[in-house]
């Protein structure tokens, strides 16, 4: 007995040093560079870092800052917001529709498969120079296409008005297709016989779609849905390229604002703060979606990922 | 009864998959043309690498190069040293794409395969890094890398965090996929001697392969494109990478353009298309492999 529990307890140990010699990559990574790192951040958060001069502490100077003073701030948060709201559901609804389309016998699918899922591969830089093309007001392709038809097309990406929607159609494009992909494993992980019993039972096609489609990857929408507003959150790149941020800083997003008060005021403490106040609304948004998750979303076993 | 079924199933199979609704056709249909839609823009890139000067400016538009200009892709290089920035992007890309794939199947292999204790908390953590945006630790890990390590200009800060874990992401897929994988198997493993790294080396790699594969590309596509990174640690122009390098080539060719009054955009579009032909080439190569390990390890929340 004595000697059963012994060996018990040297097997367990054995068990626990190959389980941590082969995460410790992660291990020391995540110590290194995130664990550490986002203590600094609030640190920096609560400092005036103007690099390379070394941090002093403000308090919570920069907080106040960024809410009551900078109205850049407002901007960008709203230009966010906005970006947040429509391109997500849009993103989600257009992935999930290219996947039903393919989700079917047609042919030259895996033709179809590619043609969508190639933006995606394409940089992003590079895709930002190609919409300023085809979207430019004057030589652009969308407005000679419009201009044959007899419409005057709006000036896109130098309109206040229209630059948010065309850096959401950018992304719509641009990223469509890598959504669409992961709803297509999703969509063939639903068992056939469900569709074939609920045909049985004389259930229709639509009937199908929200009875037996949607609640069975209703872990792959919850899944694109967290990740998707994440990403959107974070939206940068197609802006700085394309607009820079304007015309009028309408297209200034929040990740532009934290890069330029970093990078180019070396205001680290202040961007820091930044990163901080996008950090606790990611995470704020995330932990909503967990709390309804368990209201909508269906999951068959416990290997689920959220 | 018994005989007469086989046979007028026959004709009732083939009128089912004979007959297209007005549900199918609009289908089929709305595939072909938002596939016209997907692929159009790339279309432009490639007519757009072969204009000549002021081509992409003409109204309308020109829907084909009138007379193909190969030399673009030569003459894009003497503008700036844009294939110096092809190659810098290769080397940083391989090092980070090995050093990613390879330490997220280790530390897979790890959280799937021992029950050391802790692992369900560590786990949890780790899944919970999936939603933390980097921008958060951005600013403390430049100041680490630029001003305690003096990695200003070198491809470090791109390069070696990726060989710690390689990302809660891949992480997870290397883990389900591995628990897929029979337990009798390191069992049987284990008996004949096997250990711990020689299972992993010579049974669990050459299994997941669409993983490795999956992953690889992922990883490359992020690196590739990324500009971020590029953008604040490599500001020495001999370090610039295909992003930093296209942004280079814009301002430079805009400048041509306010000297000589000649939109030299071809030259644009001619360093995109070269700059993205990696990605391309390593997605159709692969692209078997790609989709079938997207569904095999079934991500899906």
């Amino acid at each position: 007995m004595q000697a059963g529990r012994a060996k018990l307890s040297r097997v367990a140990l054995v068990e626990d040093l190959w389980g941590y010699l082969f995460i410790s990559p992660w291990i020391i990574g995540f110590l290194i560079f995130t664990l550490g790192p986002m203590a600094v951040s609030l640190y920096y958060g609560l400092t005036k870092y103007e690099f390379p001069l070394p941090p002093r502490w403000v308090g919570a100077q920069n907080f106040i800052d960024a809410f009551t003073k900078d109205t850049l701030f407002r901007v960008a948060l709203g230009n966010t917001a906005y970006y947040v709201i429509f391109s997500v559901p849009l993103g989600l609804a257009i992935s999930l529709f290219l996947a039903l389309l393919l989700d079917r016998k047609i042919a030259g699918r895996a033709l179809w498969r590619t043609i969508y899922y190639v933006p995606s591969i394409v940089p992003v830089v590079v895709t930002a120079f190609l919409f300023g093309y085809l979207f430019q007001p004057e030589y652009g392709l969308i407005n000679g296409m419009l201009r044959s038809i007899g419409i005057q097309g709006p000036r896109w990406f130098n309109s206040s008005d229209w630059v948010k929607p065309t850096l959401i159609l950018l992304a719509l494009w641009a990223a469509g297709g890598a959504t669409m992909i992961i709803f297509l494993a999703g969509l063939q992980n639903i068992p056939t016989e469900l569709y074939e019993a609920a045909m049985v039972d004389g259930a229709g096609r639509w009937s199908r779609f929200w009875n037996i489609t949607i609640p069975m990857l209703s872990p792959t929408i919850f899944f694109n849905l967290v990740t998707g507003i994440i990403g959107a959150f974070k939206v940068f790149t197609s802006a700085y390229v394309a607009t820079a941020g304007g015309p009028n800083y309408a297209s200034y997003f929040f990740v532009m604002h934290l890069f330029n008060s970093g990078f180019r005021d070396l205001n680290m403490g202040y961007a820091s703060a930044l990163a901080w106040i996008l950090f606790v609304i990611i995470m704020v948004f995330t932990l909503i979606q967990l709390k309804f998750a368990r209201r909508w979303v269906y999951y068959e076993s416990d290997t689920a990922l959220f | 009864m018994i005989t007469t079924t086989p046979v007028a199933g026959v004709p009732a199979q083939r009128s089912k998959t004979k007959r297209l609704t007005a549900f199918d056709i609009s289908a089929i249909l709305l595939t072909v043309v938002l596939a016209i839609i997907f692929f159009f823009p790339l279309y432009w890139a490639i007519i757009g690498a072969l204009k000549r000067p002021n081509e992409l400016q003409v109204i309308p538009p020109l829907l084909y190069p009138p007379n193909p200009q190969w030399l673009n892709f030569v003459e894009v290089g003497r503008v700036i040293p844009f294939y110096r920035y092809v190659l810098n992007t290769a080397i940083i890309t391989i090092l980070s794409t090995i050093g990613g794939v390879l330490s997220a199947s280790l530390v897979g292999y790890g959280f799937s395969s021992f029950r050391f204790r802790g692992r369900h908390v560590l786990f949890i953590i780790l899944l919970a890094t999936m939603v933390l945006p980097s921008e958060v630790t951005l600013i403390p890990t430049f100041v680490l890398f630029v001003n305690y390590l003096g990695w200003g200009n070198s491809i470090n800060p791109l390069v070696i965090p990726s060989w710690f874990g390689g990302g809660a992401f891949s992480i997870f897929l290397f883990r389900q996929f591995f628990a897929s994988i029979p337990k009798d198997l390191n069992d049987a493993a284990k008996i004949d001697g096997c250990g711990p790294f020689r299972y992993y080396a010579t049974i669990l790699m050459p299994l997941s392969v669409p993983v490795i594969i999956t992953l690889s590309i992922l990883w490359f596509q992020f690196s590739w494109n990324d500009l971020i990174g590029p953008l604040i640690y490599l500001t020495d122009p001999e370090k610039y990478t295909v992003s930093t390098g296209l942004l280079a080539l814009r301002t430079s060719l805009s400048g041509t353009f306010s000297r000589r009054g000649q939109s030299m955009d071809h030259l644009l579009m001619a360093g995109s298309l070269i700059g993205m032909l990696p990605s391309l080439v390593i997605f159709f190569a692969l692209q078997r492999y790609f989709i079938k390990g997207v569904i095999m390890t079934g991500i899906k929340g």
